[in-house]
């Protein structure tokens, strides 16, 4: 491999199954799915996206809005536990004490806080918008067929009283932090092993064919909790990542693993799929993972190229705006 | 007194012209001359007599995006909740719920060019610019869709003939938040922002019946209650 150019290292050797270009991908994870998403997207795959934005919103605000970054407005998912839980509370077997973060006077949802810019603006909207969100959740895991889950960390809070799991620290983004109320959890093997278990039976009852690909982010922690140097939890926390995600793909049919993890953190890579933050993945680090991931993992073949009708949103406003304009104009017209 | 904006302006145009109030009114209408183009917000034949103005400028600027937004029901019904009014208890839970901070951008968006106007007369005009409130929504579906009817608009094409009128609580919700976007844009900008008149709306915050103009507009007699309020604030 000390021979190769970088880019030209392919860790992938075989794959188990192929990604049909009409099949409905779901996507979920950590910040590293989103890449996957996105691409898979451009390239012309059934990105499914079951949380779709009103067409009364442009597109722009949608974007803002965190619509369409993943099949659902989940935001990033970083443990096991927390798609486990997901799963349990888009089944409505689970509902967390916790119901809202305040920030200021906005509310936050404490399992996608970051997910309204600003928060929500009363708790009614945030009610609705989460039965919404759920509904949209359980209705994408329905009608995938092949999901995509990248896992990215070990740590994380949770409630002392029901064990929900958060996806940041309370008190960081909203609410207060109370040693009382909240605990600190590094999940072991054992816990990501049974936690993926759960929701991965969780899953396939709710769809026995789906296909499951596994990623590990290659994205180095920010910080840790634990007492020690973040270097050493990161290594910690990655490595119980991918030994579960093996161990996973080893134990259950149509699970697999594809490794971006080791294409990006990889010696050959020589840290240059690294950002200068030293943490985010560069654009031709994604690149190189997206190549070899429709090479083995995707359905061979030319992408096809999506239509550029105008959407169903365009239409829809111009014909409002038409009738509103048309209004205006005649009222314009007739100043006596 | 000098009257800036666009079919909202009709009515205190008519009003003004039966009351024999001179009216100096200059049209903001995205097919009136005056419109913005390119990296100018005034075309340079409104600049020469702008420049020569005196008196209050009152605005009537915007005040349909509302309408753009959510006259018509669309394919998918949509709603959001309005953090200052009460969602009805009866409210369909099948409406896809719109963040209310999406629908503010939305709208927003779709009045950009008017919010820059108004932003422009705050900023350039030495002397006081007065911003007056749209006229609020007429509660009654059977004589909005006949007023569209009535106007020659395809029907079919509009999505009017199949989804119909947007339900009257939405459209509050919209005028209300479009009004708020207009009265927060007016506190930045240090403009005074007249609500509408009191007289005019019904206990549900909707446009009395005899005021109704067209299915978006309000007529002459709610024309003359605004011309009252702009003497006041003359």
């Amino acid at each position: 491999m000390g021979g190769l150019a970088g880019e030209a290292v392919d860790p992938v050797v075989s794959f188990p199954f192929r990604v049909g270009r009409t099949e409905r991908v779901v996507t979920a994870g950590s910040c590293f799915a989103q890449h996957i998403a996105r691409y898979l997207t451009e390239q012309g795959f059934n990105h499914y996206i079951a949380e779709r934005p009103h067409t009364v919103l442009r597109e722009e605000v949608a974007r803002e809005h965190n619509y369409g970054m993943f099949s659902a407005r989940y935001g990033n998912i970083y443990t096991a536990r927390q798609l486990r839980q997901l799963l349990q509370r888009a089944h409505g077997r689970f509902v967390p004490k916790e119901e809202y973060w305040l920030k200021g006077e906005r509310y936050l949802d404490p399992f996608r806080p970051q997910i309204n810019p600003g928060g929500f603006h009363s708790l009614e909207e945030l009610r609705r918008d989460r039965k919404q969100h759920l509904e949209r959740v359980l209705h994408a895991f329905k009608a995938a067929r092949v999901f995509v889950f990248t896992l990215g960390l070990t740590e994380a809070w949770v409630d002392r009283e029901d064990g929900a799991v958060f996806p940041i620290c309370p008190g960081v983004e909203g609410g207060t932090f109370s040693p009382d109320r909240y605990a600190f959890v590094n999940f072991s093997l054992a816990e990501v092993l049974l936690d993926m278990k759960l929701a991965i039976q969780a899953l396939r009852r709710l769809n026995p064919k789906l296909k499951i690909i596994l990623t590990v982010s290659p994205v180095p922690l920010a910080a840790t909790a634990e007492d020690r140097h973040v270097l050493v939890s990161t290594t910690l926390s990655k490595s119980v990542l991918r030994v579960a995600a093996d161990t996973l793909s080893r134990e259950i049919a149509n699970v697999a693993y594809f490794p971006s993890y080791e294409i990006i953190t990889g010696n050959h890579a020589q840290g240059r799929y690294f950002d200068r933050d030293l943490r985010s993945v560069t654009e031709e680090g994604v690149r190189h993972v997206m190549r070899l991931f429709f090479q083995h993992a995707a359905e061979e073949g030319e992408a096809p190229v999506p239509a550029k009708a105008p959407s169903a949103r365009l239409r829809e406003e111009d014909a409002a705006r038409e009738v509103a304009e048309v209004l205006c104009d005649e009222a314009l017209l007739d100043p006596t | 007194m000098i009257l800036v904006g666009g079919s909202h302006a009709t009515a205190i145009r008519q009003a003004a012209r039966s009351m024999g109030v001179d009216l100096n009114f200059h049209v903001f209408h995205r097919n009136s001359p005056l419109w913005p183009s390119g990296k100018e917000l005034f075309q340079p034949e409104f600049l020469a007599e702008f420049n020569g103005l005196e008196g209050t400028i009152f605005s009537s600027l915007g005040g349909n995006s509302h309408n753009v937004m959510g006259l018509i029901e669309h394919r998918a019904p949509f709603d959001f909740v309005h953090p200052r009014i009460k969602t009805k208890a009866k409210t369909d839970d099948d409406r896809t719920w719109v963040p209310f901070s999406a629908v503010k951008q939305s709208i927003e968006q779709t009045a950009g060019t008017f919010l820059r106007l108004l932003q422009g007369f705050a900023e350039r005009y030495p002397g006081r610019v007065v911003h007056l409130q749209s006229p609020p929504q007429i509660e009654d579906e059977t004589f909005i869709r006949q007023g569209i009817v009535d106007k020659g608009t395809d029907a079919r094409k509009t999505g009017l003939a199949k989804f119909g009128i947007a339900p009257a609580a939405l459209r509050y919700k919209l005028w209300r938040l479009n009004s708020e976007i207009f009265e927060e844009r007016c506190a930045e900008l240090g403009v005074k922002f007249v609500p509408v008149p009191s007289a005019s709306i019904t206990r549900s915050g909707f446009l009395k019946r005899k005021y109704w103009g067209d299915p978006t507009h309000a007529n002459a007699a709610y024309g003359k209650l605004v011309l009252e309020q702009m003497r006041q604030h003359a």
